[in-house]
């Protein structure tokens, strides 16, 4: 598990802060770089470093998992297709539904009703916890 | 949730001060809302256990295993969203607002799913059914073994809170 986050190096040139981190699982030492050209809270360093231990820990914990180096049958894969698409077709719902609530559209929309019609149409229950 | 109160539960939920929150055209429900600001985590069951909770009908797929008596409260979407809009004007609720667009298919496949757990017992009322007739309603809670009240629970329906009922045809 990845556990720290240390700070070798910040430097302010050329309007950029960098911040150079080192992190380590205790066997492995990896090194980031953290930029910003805009005006940052003061613990925007700490969150970068807690969002990278984060995702390298998750990311860890996805390589030590049995679903690495698992075969997908055609039907799995197409099943995951099938539900990536509902996914990505959810989100655009959700983005129109958006702008219909900020006015910039309207539920008579063509397009809207058509996605309603095939999110309808293609909705399966293992689809529930997509919504 | 009121009315359930009312009834002998004991409800658990965050105090709003909905004269400060609401937006000044809303008229809150001077009765309270019940906000629910707790997680639906893993110790849900034994933190809330005994306790009458408000939740969002999505957050029902993360219940933890325990024993849950259930009631989902169906009502017309259009007055769901019309709701929504006078409670945050412009604003999406979100996954919560895009359920509403999928009502019937979302609630059905989803008291298939709880219903295929063994410690969820589900009732399912309908807003305008109380309103309309609340001791049947309340009634057949007492029959899926709620320990309420009927007579008091019934006697707090307020039909002037019905505010945003749509004409249905």
């Amino acid at each position: 598990m990845y556990t720290t986050g240390i700070t070798r190096d910040v430097v302010f040139k050329d309007g950029m802060l960098r911040a150079v981190v080192e992190f380590s699982n205790g066997q492995e030492v990896l090194t980031e770089t953290f930029e910003t050209n805009q005006t940052q809270p003061d613990s925007w360093l700490e969150e970068q470093v807690g969002k990278k231990l984060v995702h390298l820990n998750k990311m860890l914990a996805l390589a030590n998992s049995n679903e690495i180096g698992k075969v997908f049958t055609e039907e799995e894969q197409a099943a995951i297709t099938l539900k990536d698409t509902y996914k990505q077709d959810l989100a655009s719902f959700r983005q129109f539904v958006s702008a219909i609530r900020s006015g910039f559209t309207t539920e008579t929309n063509p397009d809207f009703i058509a996605l309603k019609a095939k999110l309808t149409t293609n909705f399966r229950s293992e689809y529930l916890e997509l919504f | 949730m009121r009315c359930l109160e009312a009834g002998g539960l004991v409800p658990s939920f965050t105090e709003v001060d909905l004269n400060v929150s609401a937006p000044p055209d809303y008229i809150p429900n001077p009765n309270g809302f019940y906000q629910f600001d707790g997680e639906v985590n893993s110790s849900f069951y034994e933190t809330y256990n005994g306790k009458l909770i408000k939740l969002p009908i999505r957050h029902l797929l993360e219940l933890p295993q325990g024993e849950y008596k259930l009631v989902l409260l169906k009502r017309n979407p259009a007055e769901i969203r019309a709701s929504m809009e006078r409670w945050t004007p412009h604003t999406s609720w979100g996954q919560d607002e895009v359920i509403t667009y999928f009502y019937d298919l979302y609630f059905n496949e989803l008291i298939a799913k709880l219903s295929e757990r063994t410690d969820i017992s589900i009732t399912i009322l309908n807003y305008a059914d109380i309103v309309a007739n609340p001791e049947q309603e309340f009634t057949k809670l007492v029959d899926a073994g709620w320990d309420i009240d009927v007579a008091s629970a019934s006697a707090l329906v307020d039909e002037t809170l019905y505010r945003l009922r749509l004409e249905t045809t």
